[in-house]
Parts: C-alpha cells; sequence; structure tokens
C-alpha cells in the first residue's frame, strides 16, 4: 500500500472543514473550563463551606470518570430531561464541564500560592471580597498557573475526536466516513494525524511563550 | 476624653492555647501606646482584633466609640468592612501587593474603597510618598525596593485611607538593622504630628520609651504593668516585666558585640 498524494489533495478540503469544527470546540470548550474552573475554584475557596463542599465532591466526580461516558450520558441523558442540544454543543459542554475539574484544580495550587498577608493587607485596607479577588489575588494567582492551563488547552484539543463517538462532525468523524466511502484510510487518517501534531506542536510552542512572559509574575513582596 | 479602643474583658484561645485572658485596655484618641511583651504574650493578637483580622472568644472590643466584637459574635461582612475603616494597619512583613507599583499600593484603596477619583488619590499617594521620602520611586514595583523601602510604602498604604487608629505590627522586626532607623524616622514623624492613634508593638524599647506616651508589658495574655516609659521601660515595678527587660537588654548587648 503506496501514500496515494492525489487522493490526500482531494480529501484535504473536507477534513479542513472538519478540523475548523475540531478547533471551534475547543476553544468553546476551553472557554468553558477556563471560566467554569475559575468560578469552581473561587467558590472552594471563598463560598459557603456546603457549598464548597459541593463543588469538590462534583470535582472529583468529574475527574474519576471517563469522558466518554460523560459524553454519552449528556448526548442520551439531557434529550430525556428536555434540554435539546445539537452533537456539537453537547460535545463543547461535556468537554467544557470535564477540563473545568481539572482547571479549577490549577487555579486552586495558584491561590493557594497568594500569602495569607495578602488577604490580611486587603482586608486591612477595607476592601470587599471581591475586589479582594479581582484586585489583589487573582492577578497574583493567574499568571503562574497559566502554562499548566496551557497543557490542559492541548490536552483538550487531543481529546476532541472522542466527540465522534455522538456523531458531532470534527475531523476523525470527518476522515473515518472518507475512509468508508474510498476503503481508503491511510490518507486521511494520516492527514488527521498530522493536522493534530502540528497544532499542538504550535499550541506548545504558544504557552512557552506565555511561560516566559508570566512566569515571572505573582511573587510576594 | 473619648477612647479610640477598648478590650473589656477579652477572652481569645486557639484552639487549647489561651492567648488574650481577662484582657482589658483602654487607648484614649490621640494617644502613642507601645505594647511590650515577650514573644506568645498576645500583643500581636491584641492588634489583629483591633484590624478585625481575628475575632474573640468573649467579652466585647470597641473601636472609635462602636462595638466591634461582642462575644463569638460575628458582625455582618458589610458593617465588618465599615468598622474595619476606622484602623489601618500596618504588617511586619509589609505585605505590599507585589503586581502593583508603589503608587498603585496607595491609591488603590482610596480608590476602590473610599470612591475617590483616581486624580485625586494618585496626587495624595504622591504626597503621602515624599512624606516617607520616597517620591522619587512612586513607579517602581516592589520587588524593587529595599525592605526598609517597602515598610515606608506600608506605612503610607495605610496612611492614604485616613484611620484614625494606626496599627504597627513589630514593623521593624523583618528588616536588617540598617534599615530600622529610616522606618523609626517615619514613625517619630507621624507622632510627632499628632492626631493619630498610634498602638505599636515593637522590641524596640528605646524608640518606644521615646515616642509613646504610654507602654503596656503583656505577659500570657494579660496586661502586667502600664504606665508612661519612664516607669514601665526605665524603672519597670513588677518582676516579670523586669526579667524580660534585662533580657532583651542582654539581647542587644550580645548584638551590639
Amino acid at each position: 500500500m503506496t501514500f496515494d498524494w492525489a487522493y490526500a489533495a482531494a480529501i484535504l478540503p473536507a477534513l479542513l472543514e472538519g478540523l475548523v469544527i475540531t478547533v471551534q470546540a475547543t476553544a468553546l470548550g476551553m472557554v468553558v473550563a477556563l471560566t467554569l474552573g475559575l468560578a469552581m475554584a473561587v467558590v472552594r475557596q471563598g463560598g459557603p463551606r456546603w457549598l464548597g463542599w459541593s463543588v469538590g465532591q462534583f470535582i472529583e466526580f468529574v475527574r474519576s470518570t471517563p469522558l466518554l461516558i460523560q459524553l454519552y450520558f449528556l448526548f442520551y441523558v439531557l434529550p430525556e430531561i428536555g434540554v435539546a442540544l445539537s452533537p456539537l454543543a453537547t460535545g463543547i459542554l461535556a468537554l467544557g464541564v470535564h477540563y473545568a475539574a481539572y482547571c479549577a484544580e490549577v487555579y486552586r495550587a495558584g491561590i493557594n500560592g497568594v500569602s495569607r498577608g495578602q488577604w490580611e493587607a486587603a482586608a486591612s485596607l477595607g476592601f470587599s471580597p471581591w475586589q479582594t479577588w479581582r484586585r489583589v489575588v487573582l492577578p497574583q494567582a493567574l499568571p503562574p498557573v497559566i502554562p499548566a492551563l496551557g497543557n490542559y488547552l492541548v490536552a483538550m484539543f487531543k481529546d476532541t475526536p472522542l466527540l465522534s463517538a455522538i456523531t458531532v462532525m470534527e475531523v476523525l468523524q470527518v476522515a473515518k466516513i472518507t475512509g468508508a466511502e474510498s476503503f481508503r484510510y491511510l490518507e486521511p487518517l494520516t492527514l488527521v494525524g498530522v493536522m493534530f501534531l502540528a497544532l499542538s506542536l504550535a499550541a506548545a510552542q504558544l504557552i512557552r511563550g506565555l511561560e516566559r512572559r508570566f512566569g515571572r509574575l505573582g511573587r510576594a513582596a | 476624653m473619648s477612647l479610640a479602643l477598648a478590650f473589656r474583658d477579652v477572652g481569645k484561645r486557639f484552639g487549647e492555647t489561651r492567648v488574650l485572658e481577662a484582657f482589658d485596655l483602654e487607648v484614649p484618641s490621640g494617644e502613642k501606646l507601645a505594647i511590650i511583651g515577650p514573644s506568645g504574650s498576645g500583643k500581636s493578637t491584641v492588634l489583629r482584633i483591633a484590624m478585625a483580622l481575628e475575632g474573640i472568644d468573649t467579652g466585647r472590643v470597641e473601636l472609635m466609640g462602636e462595638t466591634l466584637w461582642e462575644g463569638t459574635r460575628r458582625p455582618p461582612e458589610r458593617e465588618l468592612r465599615r468598622l474595619r475603616l476606622q484602623a489601618g494597619m500596618v504588617f511586619q512583613h509589609f505585605n505590599l501587593f507585589p503586581h502593583m507599583s508603589v503608587l498603585e499600593n496607595i491609591w488603590r484603596a482610596p480608590v476602590d474603597v473610599a470612591g475617590i477619583g483616581r486624580e485625586e488619590a494618585e496626587t495624595r499617594a504622591r504626597e503621602l510618598l515624599s512624606r516617607v521620602g520616597l517620591a522619587e520611586r512612586a513607579e517602581a514595583m516592589p520587588d524593587q525596593l529595599s525592605g526598609g523601602q517597602k515598610q515606608r510604602v506600608a506605612i503610607a498604604r495605610a496612611l492614604a485611607m485616613r484611620p484614625p487608629v494606626m496599627l504597627f505590627d513589630e514593623v521593624t522586626s523583618a528588616l536588617d538593622p540598617e534599615m530600622v532607623g529610616e522606618v523609626l524616622g517615619v514613625l517619630r514623624d507621624l507622632a510627632d504630628q499628632g492626631g493619630i492613634t498610634m498602638l505599636l508593638v515593637t522590641h524596640e524599647m528605646q524608640f518606644a520609651a521615646e515616642i509613646a506616651d504610654r507602654v503596656v508589658f503583656m505577659d500570657g495574655g494579660r496586661v502586667v504593668e502600664d504606665g508612661p516609659p519612664s516607669q514601665v521601660i526605665g524603672a519597670p515595678v513588677e518582676p516579670r516585666t523586669r526579667a524580660f527587660l534585662a533580657s532583651v537588654l542582654r539581647g542587644a548587648d550580645v548584638r551590639a558585640d
């Protein structure tokens, strides 16, 4: 079996369309993960005790069950309780919630890195809890964890092919369909692999840049 | 004379440890009070309770004529914040905000908390910086400053909220010896200027004797001796005060060698 370059070129546009969906799912999933994760980390640290505890249990649950099962669960169960989302939206939600649990732990490490003296200085100046988070704690807690969050972005990107299991036309699903039509899998799957490799490497580069930019900040004075 | 701060029969425990026991203290407005005592005597806790960073277990604490703590009852968050504006605190380890410039460290709270316009707050911040001798470091970041400079900025930051009561918690203890003088100089200016009630927890006996109107010696969570510096530091009556001062002065001699 030899690699058919002409065939590869012919299927490239369809695969790129799939890749757009993949990137979309990753980007939106990451927005959900970053915001929901931050909210969970803040509630765990500063919210009422019962709520913090519940969030902690939820994080534990999400991290202890496979993403694929969470995907199937949302895909088949949400419609039954009257929530009708498109497969793509369901996939984004699942990716977002799943990675939010991991991001929450990363944020928590960053928040714990801010010394108690910073909280006390803010309190002594009369800052409200919200102002303390916004002006004092998060500006110090976030920069050091940006690289770790970036690593989860790459991990999520590499998990998006799971969305093919719930019929999302992301790049792997497109490759499988293409392969099934022509009985040639070498070219579509190779191309998909190369696409993931290229984007992952680019993302890793970006993260290194962020590390250089933010690694220095966030130390106590 | 009105009281800036009053502790009435206050008890406070950390777990099994009694930090304050039947603790009574009245500080008239405008007084400069030095609190001395061995470590673990509860003196820093007094300041932290007055700053509403810690609650109490029994008794009552009044700040500027209002009840701050009464038993274990915790005032609602909003009320606590309003009461906190009556006091400002300077910490042993400075606790400057490392991600803000020196100037922003000072103007941020007046803008966000007191609702003063940014321009006016910056002008006032610059005035305060000149007062502590750091006008030219306004744009610096805290980690570019020496310890003594950081502490002077921290004093300016607390003063920017114009609290009637200022609490100084061992503000020279974390400094290299050659930087102690510059910080004490700022405190001296502040004391000379008057108008502000000052509570200083300090190990600088000489300095306490110089600027304080009154000195309180604490041990085991209680006031053991209370009087003018000439008495408490100069000619202590209580044996425990004498023992403490003797050990501190011996320490000073050792350091001088």
